[in-house]
């Protein structure tokens, strides 16, 4: 028998995208929050959607509300393990995975303090899709 | 004889028992004789005494003599009607052969007054045909069946001639008796049975025949055979170097009749059962279908032995049939060739193959597969395999194929038609055998991988064909199981998963009159299995159940405990319970290793890996795909199957997410796939599908394009459903591909087409979900926030409950 592929939490994550659009951060980050535990559910933990799902909610987290250093390093360290994750599932060479490293690395540098000015221009820079 | 009655009346009434006795078979005169009525109570004693002497003197004591001629005697040369043979007066030449002739005859002494057959040697007093003759006395005095022509005497009279004394049979051989009758094919199969009893008799008494022909064979007025004859017979074992037989049965060997005689027998080999098999199946042959098997020109004694040892036989239903021949087994050329075509060539090559071992091993074997014939049950002769009957069935009514669903329709119709009036001609058996093939047959053309993957019917002749099925009042509920069956797995086959599953339950709901039969219990497994490919997870762990309460009364078998633990996985894995699904895919593994079935080891693997992936569990999810990869270098494995659980093992890590790991598996997947079965084979879609959606998610976007634009051209000249329904499949590749690349518009054009596609294919759950998702998709690209919020907002294939459908290849853009 053939293997057939759940479906996915395809709602919560659309909406979720189409709200950080809009520019509504704190919804879209509930929505995304919801489309994870449901991709966890579905598509299990490890699933690159549930992984792609997690990294955007955490980086409009970032973006949205910085607090303090404490929290900012534990985000840090969960996309870190979320790339990392991404990288096996999906290989070292796919686009996502050269995005994901990519925006890390501008986060461990500290660029997104330079990049304040525009709050929606670095969201979505940041998430993806 | 002190017992014998005193008067006189009396014994004139023993003499008239006696005589009737004597006219009835040995095993039933005790019987007879207890029926008499209480008058003659008194003189059934003495019958038994007067049988007990007759029968000595007509077998045991002159069997006990020796055939030999006294010495001093010069018996004449000829005989001639009125002569005296022993007690016997011939009354009239019956026979007339090289080595002897046979007379009819009677006892002169008064003491039988019954006809007999007199067979007597020719006045060329060869010793050997001497020999021969006691040998055949001997062999005779050993038989007794109701279809041998029984031994009455056997003696040398006073001028030195050996005789036997025979009982006459009043009647015709077989061959002309089955002309002059106008025997059907049944009727004549069914005459032959007895030929079959009285050889089969003599072979379980040690007796080879040698001879057998239609003419060692007569028929008399009550339909009786009798064979006869038993003159080159031999005793089995009798061939030893040793045996002082040895050189009569070599020597006699070569007197066999040539038409009829086995290679073996032409080339004075050992003989076996097998060779009376062998006549037999010439005999049968020129009774079915009118001519010898054997194809020659001149006929020959040396072209019939070379035709014989080396020669091609002519397939009974590829004979050239007149209308006479057909005529005198009351039917048309036509129609006598459709009756012997399939089941009847199958025996009658099968009883005729050059090679003894080849052959049916006893006359008993061929009889059993005459009578499964004519009882409608499949021949053994037959392939087992209904993918061979059926692709044997295609290629027998080819017309049927290419004229289109609207003939294809009436032919079933007619099929069914044919079931009924079978059933009230009484026929019912046979033509319900003949119906099942046929709709098996035609239910199963539907299959594309029958037609190089043309689907010639599709679902109409289906439908119409099941509606029928549903209506036959009385039919046997086994036979009408069997072809739900075959029409679930043609609506199967075709796609249409929901109708299989309904189709499969009505096998069921026949099948469950048995109790928990073996056919029942494989019943359910099938439906189980069309439930979770319907995604009906509910019905089918119900019906998982039931096969639980079945089987405290019918425990399961090791396979049926390891497919039982595999489908409840199946069923957690769906439900995202992949704990119990693990612990379900454990115990299956568990007890595929017990039997050592590789197949099923591989198949518990890989939902254990989807579970425990589930699970979030990559280290042991990936322990069990390198021990499932190794199995599959399992020499016991084909090369298909090699492709197959390949597949399910890479789709398993597809579906949680594992791309990168599992795309050499699926590259090699689809390569086996092609070498297989070509390049774009309908029975391979599916593998097709995830190599391209593979490809997409981990970004080698050239090799699906490409694939793409093959694939449409490849099926350009298609325009049947399945066709239509796979056009959707690929059409949501390629728009996730155009997605992919940026062509948005491009992608744009191909959704729109989708859609529009829908008046003519009703999309999947599955496609639907694909089709929403990419448009959601598009639209994100576009960043239109607006119509995203939108398209969410209205009823759509998106619902996050879970509860519909799974997809079959829906494809998922998130990443």
């Amino acid at each position: 028998m053939t293997a057939r592929e759940p479906r996915g939490p395809y709602v919560y994550w659309y909406r979720g995208l189409a709200l950080t659009l809009d520019g509504l951060y704190e919804i879209a980050e509930t929505e995304l929050r919801v489309a994870e535990s449901e991709a966890a559910n579905v598509f299990g933990p490890l699933h690159p959607r549930t992984s792609t799902t997690s990294f955007n909610r955490l980086v409009i987290s970032l973006v949205n509300v910085p607090r303090d250093d404490g929290d900012f390093k534990r985000k840090l360290s969960t996309l870190r393990r979320i790339t990392k994750r991404l990288k096996a599932s999906l290989g070292e060479r796919h686009p996502h995975v050269e995005r994901a490293e990519q925006i890390m690395g501008n986060l461990e540098r500290g660029a997104l303090e330079s990049m304040l000015g525009d709050k929606q221009k670095i969201i979505l820079s940041m998430i993806l899709y | 004889m002190n017992e014998l009655p005193q008067d006189p009346a009396d014994w004139s009434v023993l003499q008239q028992l006696l005589v009737q006795a004597m006219s009835l078979p040995p095993h039933e005169r005790n019987a007879w004789i207890e029926s008499l009525p209480a008058t003659q109570h008194a003189l059934r004693e003495p019958l038994r005494r007067l049988l007990e002497v007759q029968a000595g003197i007509e077998t045991r004591h002159f069997v006990d003599g020796v055939l030999t001629t006294p010495e001093g005697l010069t018996p004449p040369a000829t005989v001639l009607i009125g002569d005296l043979v022993g007690p016997y007066r011939l009354l009239q030449q019956v026979g007339d052969g090289g080595m002897g002739s046979v007379w009819l005859a009677e006892r002169t002494d008064g003491t039988i007054k019954r006809k007999i057959a007199l067979k007597l040697l020719r006045m060329v007093w060869a010793r050997d045909l001497a020999n021969r003759m006691a040998r055949e006395r001997d062999i005779l005095g050993s038989l007794e069946h109701p279809n041998i022509a029984r031994l009455y005497d056997a003696g040398v009279d006073q001028l030195g001639r050996p005789f036997l004394a025979l009982e006459y049979v009043e009647g015709q051989r077989l061959d002309h008796y089955c002309d002059a009758q106008r025997l059907t094919v049944t009727g004549r199969i069914r005459l032959f049975l007895q030929v079959l009893d009285a050889v089969q008799y003599a072979h379980t008494n040690l007796v080879l025949h040698r001879d057998l022909k239609p003419g060692n064979v007569l028929v008399n007025q009550r339909a009786e055979i009798r064979l006869l004859d038993f003159g080159i017979a031999k005793l089995i074992g009798d061939d030893t170097a040793s045996s002082p037989a040895d050189a009569l049965s070599r020597s006699l060997s070569r007197a066999m009749t040539p038409r009829y005689a086995s290679p073996e027998q032409v080339q004075q080999l050992r003989l076996t059962l097998a060779s009376d098999v062998y006549s037999l199946g010439v005999m049968l042959y020129e009774l079915l279908v009118g001519c010898t098997p054997l194809i020659t020109h001149n006929g020959s004694r040396a072209e019939l032995e070379i035709a014989i040892t080396e020669g091609q036989l002519r397939t009974p239903s590829r004979a050239k049939v007149d209308a006479s021949t057909a005529d005198l087994r009351q039917t048309t050329p036509g129609r006598l060739l459709r009756t012997l075509r399939g089941e009847l060539d199958a025996v009658l090559l099968k009883a005729l193959a050059r090679n003894a071992a080849d052959r049916y091993p006893s006359a008993e074997t061929l009889r059993a597969d005459l009578v499964r014939w004519l009882e409608g049950h499949p021949v053994r002769a037959k392939p087992p395999s209904r993918l061979l009957a059926i692709r044997k069935f295609v290629a027998r009514n080819a017309w049927t194929v290419g004229i289109g669903t609207t003939a294809v329709t009436a032919v079933t119709v007619a099929a069914i038609i044919a079931v009924v009036q079978a059933r009230e001609a009484r026929l019912e058996s046979r033509r319900a055998t003949a119906t099942r093939d046929f709709l098996i047959g035609l239910f199963e053309n539907a299959n594309p991988e029958l037609h190089g993957g043309r689907d010639i019917s599709a679902k109409e002749p289906l439908r119409i064909g099941e509606k029928a099925l549903d209506l036959i009042p009385n039919f046997d509920y086994r036979v009408k199981a069997d072809i739900y069956s075959s029409i679930a797995a043609a609506w199967s086959q075709i796609g249409d998963g929901s109708t299989a599953r309904v189709t499969s339950e009505k096998r069921v709901a026949l099948l469950e009159r048995d109790g928990p039969s073996p056919t029942l219990m494989v019943a359910l497994f099938d439906y189980v299995e069309s439930c979770i490919q319907t995604g009906d997870y509910d019905i089918a762990a119900r019906y998982l159940d039931r096969i639980d309460q079945l089987s405290k009364r019918r425990p399961l078998s090791e396979k049926q405990h390891t497919e039982y633990q595999w489908y409840a996985g199946w069923i957690a894995l769906q439900r995202r319970e992949f704990k119990s699904a693990e612990q379900n895919f454990s115990e299956s593994l568990e007890s595929a290793k017990q039997s050592k079935n590789t197949h099923a080891e591989l198949r518990a693997l890989a939902g254990r890996i989807q579970s425990r992936l589930g699970l979030g569990n990559r280290k042991s999810a990936y322990e069990d795909y390198a021990v499932a990869i190794s199995s599959l270098e399992n020499k016991a494995l084909t090369e298909r199957d090699r492709m197959n659980r390949g597949f399910e093992l890479a789709a398993s890590l597809y579906i949680f997410g594992e791309y990168n790991s599992g795309w050499s598996l699926m590259q090699e997947v689809f390569k086996k796939s092609q070498d297989l079965n070509g390049k774009f084979s309908m029975a391979d879609i599916p593998v097709q599908i995830y190599w391209a959606k593979w490809a997409i998610q981990i970004d080698e976007l050239d090799k699906p394009m490409s694939w793409i634009r093959e694939w449409k051209e490849h099926q350009y000249a298609r325009s049947d459903l399945s066709s239509a329904i796979n056009e959707v499949k690929i059409s949501l590749i390629e728009a996730e591909l155009l997605l992919a690349l940026g062509e948005l518009a491009q992608a744009d054009d191909v959704l729109s087409s989708v859609w529009a596609s829908e008046n003519q294919v009703k999309l999947s759950s599955d496609d639907r979900l694909a089709l929403e998702v990419l448009k959601l998709e598009k639209l994100l690209l576009e960043r239109d926030s607006k119509a995203i919020l939108s398209s969410l907002t209205e009823p759509s294939g998106l619902s996050p409950s879970g509860d519909g459908p799974r997809a079959e290849g829906a494809i998922c853009l998130l990443v």
